[in-house]
């Protein structure tokens, strides 16, 4: 039954692929990123709870933690870029 | 029950939100389609967690890792859409762009 969750943010991440591949700017392919990574943190919530498994959901909140982390010092580049 | 369907509710709001992602002209109005996807989606996915397994491990973790989403999501749309602007990227859907005015008064000073 969890499956189908599964199959639906796996339809979003190949939308978010697109969007990767098609953005014309740098900041249209960091928000792709972005929401990949939150589709991704989905999914192993739903394989959490298909494998009945609760370090999936520790992995989650790092995973969470690490791409704010990149997010920020992505943004911070292409602040500087600027000012040079 | 009730969990197993805001989990399908969410997954159906998570591709509403990649499509607009897909089909929006501009960077701003992206970032808005990227915030259907963080609450509307993920979020709605873990409430869905904690109405299935009621009292346990896997809800006291998907309520630390809701509550870690919502700080961290408006933090980084903010950060990202402020780099955006500041790198160049022009809005398209604007009527009145107040911050370039402001940004040129400070630089004068």
């Amino acid at each position: 039954m969890y499956e189908y969750v599964v199959y639906l943010l796996a339809a979003a991440v190949f939308l978010c692929i697109v969007r990767f591949l098609r953005g014309p700017t740098l900041p249209d392919r960091v928000i792709a990123i972005d929401t990949m990574s939150s589709l991704v943190i989905g999914i192993m919530v739903a394989l959490s709870l298909y494998f009945a498994n609760s370090l999936f959901l520790d992995i989650a909140i790092v995973y969470a933690l690490l791409s704010f982390i990149g997010n920020l010092v992505i943004s911070k580049y292409m602040m500087g870029e600027v000012r040079k | 029950m009730i969990g197993m369907g805001l989990m399908l509710i969410g997954g159906m709001l998570a591709i509403i939100g990649s499509f607009g992602l897909l089909r929006f002209p501009d960077v701003y109005s992206r970032s808005h389609a990227q915030t259907v996807v963080n609450v509307g989606g993920v979020c709605l996915i873990l409430i869905g967690v904690i109405l299935d397994q009621l009292v346990s491990i896997f809800s006291l973790k998907a309520l630390f890792l809701m509550i870690l989403i919502f700080v961290t999501a408006p933090v980084a749309t903010h950060a990202i859409t402020k780099a955006a602007y500041l790198s160049g990227v022009k809005p398209e859907l604007i009527v009145v762009d107040e911050w370039r005015k402001t940004r040129s008064r400070v630089s004068r000073s």
